[in-house]
């Protein structure tokens, strides 16, 4: 379709050329020297214009991005780098006025490098780039610690879930520590989730090997590959493999909730990590009701009036919680 | 052949049309009410010899201004309507549902172009996007140059063209 009075060659330099005009000219910045260039640019060819044109509608295009759950994602770590750009610098002229200081400090810090923290508030996500190129997708109210030596990438995950998608260093592997259970790989990608006591590893990538201690310290271990999962409790006594969930982890990565035959009560705990109103079960024969279907995180009043609707159940709302009871 | 306003439309109304229909969310229906107004302004349009230089180049250039009026509109409309307006805006979806596949599919390239950028790029691209930071002011979050800024952003703009290649 482009190659009307011109070759693919020629469109492409217009188009970007095109790309170069808009960029400068989105700069409040520009001079009056830049702006009268552009308009010459974009006069001397009809072609210029369409293609000025088309890089602006495609600009405004984009702006229907903004709910997109990857985009919000990307936008938050973007914000995140921001700040911590803004502490850098701080950091920064503070240590060019105590240099003597800042020399000491540095060599303690590469002896045994500060962990850094990393957490989400209740139904905030946030996607953590790590230096070797890996990174991990921090799910609703999750905290983790990261410390990366020459030897070793060590991930302590301290509450809540998280998704690693992680970069190949053969010479050093990626240890995930969870309560006293730990997960570690050379380049895969996996989910770990540590609520109530519980440790889920969901593998979607690759191989991770998979270690654990019981209350009785016996040493469990196990290699867990693409496509399997295991779900072990505190009280454990042995590993099971199970197939992994990938609906469930697709889902949370998107916002969204997933259940498919799941109790009341599995549901509505899922549900109440990602809202701080949270929803109460008051008769206990409704517990074990199923539930399917797929919930935004971020819309508790559909996902109650769905359990209306499909679980012939009462809702009222009281003092900041939601209460279900029988109709 | 004559060359009229009404020759030189119906020589590019169907591509137009497609055009159209990829790069406006209300789908068919906004994309026929743009090709009209094209038409319109085609009409209006007293040089038609100038036009004959690159007769397509001219056509789609009106019809991508009027969308990025278009966009623009919505965009002003949204800000005022807020979230209600994601309700208003699909009355009739069973209709025409070839609608939404098309811009959603343009979207999903535009995504994907975005998603594929360099971290930094995208980082660029997305804060002065959605939270309209000026360059000079991601130039100083970020210690770059506004210059480098720039060239962030014209690299982004040339990977969202890219995406959609085969249709501009």
């Amino acid at each position: 379709m482009n190659t009307h009075g011109s070759g693919q060659h020629s469109s492409h330099s217009i188009r970007s050329q095109a790309a170069d005009w808009l960029a400068q000219m989105q700069n409040p910045d520009a001079t009056p020297e830049t702006r009268d260039a552009f308009e010459q640019w974009r006069n001397a060819d009809i072609r210029h214009a369409l293609a000025f044109e088309q890089c602006r509608s495609l600009w405004l295009m984009t702006q229907e991005l903004k709910n997109d759950a990857d985009i919000q994602r990307e936008l938050d770590s973007a914000r995140a780098r921001k700040k911590s750009n803004a502490r850098n610098n701080r950091w920064y002229m503070f240590a060019a006025a105590a240099t003597f200081l800042v020399i000491s400090v540095g060599v303690f810090f590469q002896r045994s490098p500060q962990p850094i923290e990393y957490s989400t508030a209740i139904a905030e996500q946030r996607l953590i780039q790590l230096e070797d190129g890996s990174s991990a997708l921090l799910n609703t109210d999750s905290a983790l610690q990261v410390r990366f030596t020459s030897n070793k990438r060590e991930i302590l995950l301290k509450k809540g879930e998280a998704y690693f998608t992680v970069a190949k260093d053969k010479q050093r592997p990626f240890e995930v520590v969870a309560a006293k259970s730990s997960v570690r790989a050379v380049g895969t990608e996996f989910n770990v989730a540590l609520l109530n006591h519980k440790l889920t590893l969901d593998v979607t990538e690759g191989i991770v090997e998979f270690k654990t201690k019981t209350v009785t310290d016996n040493l469990l271990t196990s290699k867990v590959t693409q496509g399997e999962a295991i779900n072990f409790h505190s009280g454990d006594s042995k590993l099971v493999i199970q197939p992994a969930n990938a609906a469930r982890i697709s889902a949370w990565k998107a916002r969204k909730i997933y259940f498919s035959a799941d109790t009341l009560e599995d549901a509505i705990a899922e549900y109440n990590r990602y809202t701080r109103k949270k929803i109460v079960i008051l008769h206990d024969d409704l517990k074990h009701q199923k539930i399917s279907g797929v919930f935004n995180i971020d819309d508790t009043d559909t996902f109650i009036f769905s359990l209306e609707q499909l679980l012939d159940v009462r809702v009222e709302r009281h003092q900041g919680k939601v209460l279900i009871m029988k109709r | 052949m004559p060359l009229t306003a009404e020759n030189l439309y119906n020589t590019y109304r169907a591509s137009l049309l497609k055009y159209l229909i990829g790069m406006l969310p209300g789908g068919r229906q906004d994309a026929l009410e743009i090709l009209h107004e094209t038409y319109i302004r085609l009409l209006q349009h007293e040089d038609l010899e100038r036009i004959q230089q690159n007769p397509r180049a001219y056509i789609f250039t009106i019809a991508t201004n009027l969308v990025t009026d278009w966009l623009r509109r919505r965009h002003s409309r949204r800000q005022d309507f807020h979230d209600s307006f994601d309700e208003l805006e699909f009355p009739c979806d069973e209709m025409t549902p070839i609608r939404a596949l098309n811009w959603e599919q343009s979207l999903a390239q535009l995504k994907q172009a975005l998603m594929g950028l360099p971290t930094l790029t995208r980082q660029i691209f997305l804060l002065s996007r959605f939270d309209e930071l000026t360059y000079p002011e991601i130039a100083r979050e970020l210690n770059i140059s506004t210059r480098t800024v720039e060239r962030h952003m014209s690299s982004a703009f040339h990977a969202l063209q890219q995406s959609l290649e085969d249709f501009l």
